[in-house]
């Protein structure tokens, strides 16, 4: 019975030491990588409390590694973006202008009725309000929606050397314009973190401007 | 990008581990076998005091190591080991040639048991 008081106290703390390690992304809504890690994380983390005949070390070793790998795992998902698309997906656009992309929607699997919950969650009410509506890699719907007596909102035309397409068909534009205008600013799209437009005003952040790269 | 060196920390103290675990039930296992022959020699050679006294400390010297091995491998087979070789001392006197055999042939295949435990698939 005392073996499994010191074990639980032991692997709380193994597991609590991991998560930190791993950091606030695993804590936050999770990609699908992700809840794998976590997932596998909770299942050795209960191996050696639920059966005392295994060692300690049958869950500790594995769940350090897990931590340790989903670290590098994540840390190479920084540094090339079309592995992390690969690795995480990429957000779906179901909702453009105010219409209903039926075709991704039966895609993705998602009733009208899930539709309708998540942005009424958002407090929309009418799909007519959405500039652009996403489904992002990890379940959640995200909208754009215009307000009255402002500028549309801001859309993503390049994100991470990745072009959103469908976003600069919106605007009338492609991706030679694209490649055009930042050559004009004298850059690559290497050298783009975030690129936003709304059709009129544009937001363009650069990679490493300043002190260790904060922009 | 701090986390990718604790990461890798994290890894190179796994490997370290492991590899030290591996070398840690290996010379046990070794020991053991090592303190068993030597036990069975003296009975052999019909040095029964020497020999009773000798599977003693074997059984005290695994008893020892089984503090580390329990945190390696699975508990019942470290404790099976334990349970034979505390029955050897009894063993070891001239009406129990064929028991003492037996014993040690189980206590052998035991320890074979535990290194299988940790470095099989």
């Amino acid at each position: 019975m005392l073996s499994s008081v010191y074990r639980t106290v032991v692997v709380y703390i193994v597991v609590i030491v991991a998560m930190r390690l791993m950091g606030k992304r695993q804590l936050g809504e999770l990609q699908p990588a992700e809840l794998v890690t976590t997932f596998l994380i909770s299942n050795v983390a209960s191996i050696c409390i639920d059966e005392p005949d295994l060692p300690l070390a049958a869950s500790v070793v594995p769940i350090f590694l897990i931590a340790a790998l989903e670290i590098l795992n994540s840390t190479a998902a920084w540094f090339f973006p079309r592995y992390a698309q690969l690795l995480f997906g990429k957000p779906v656009t179901v909702l453009r202008n105010g219409e209903i992309d039926q075709n991704a929607l039966a895609h993705l699997r998602i009733t009208p009725a899930d539709l309708s919950e998540a942005l009424r969650g958002k407090d929309i009410f009418t799909p007519e309000d959405v500039i652009w509506g996403v489904v992002e890699p990890n379940g959640s719907i995200s909208a754009a929606v215009q307000q009255e007596g402002s500028a549309p909102p801001m859309l993503p035309l390049l994100i991470d050397r990745l072009a959103y397409k469908d976003n600069l068909q919106t605007f009338g534009l492609d991706e030679n314009w694209l490649d055009t205008t930042l050559k004009e600013k004298g850059l690559r799209r290497r050298d783009v973190m975030i690129y936003l437009y709304n059709g009129q005003d544009s937001l363009l952040v650069t990679k490493k401007t300043a002190h260790k790269g904060r922009s | 990008m701090k986390r990718n060196w604790y990461a890798l920390f994290l890894l190179l103290l796994l490997g370290a581990g492991l590899w030290w675990a591996s070398w840690y039930v290996r010379d046990a296992s070794a020991r053991t076998q090592l303190e068993l022959r030597q036990a069975y020699a003296c009975t052999l050679a019909e040095d029964y005091d020497a020999a009773r006294q000798a599977f003693y400390t074997a059984a005290a010297n695994t008893q020892a190591r089984s503090r580390i091995l329990l945190l390696l491998v699975r508990r019942n087979l470290v404790d099976q080991l334990n349970q034979t070789m505390a029955t050897l001392p009894s063993y070891a006197n001239r009406d129990n040639q064929a028991d003492l055999a037996v014993e040690i042939s189980r206590a052998m295949a035991q320890l074979n048991q535990m290194q299988a435990s940790f470095f099989g698939f």
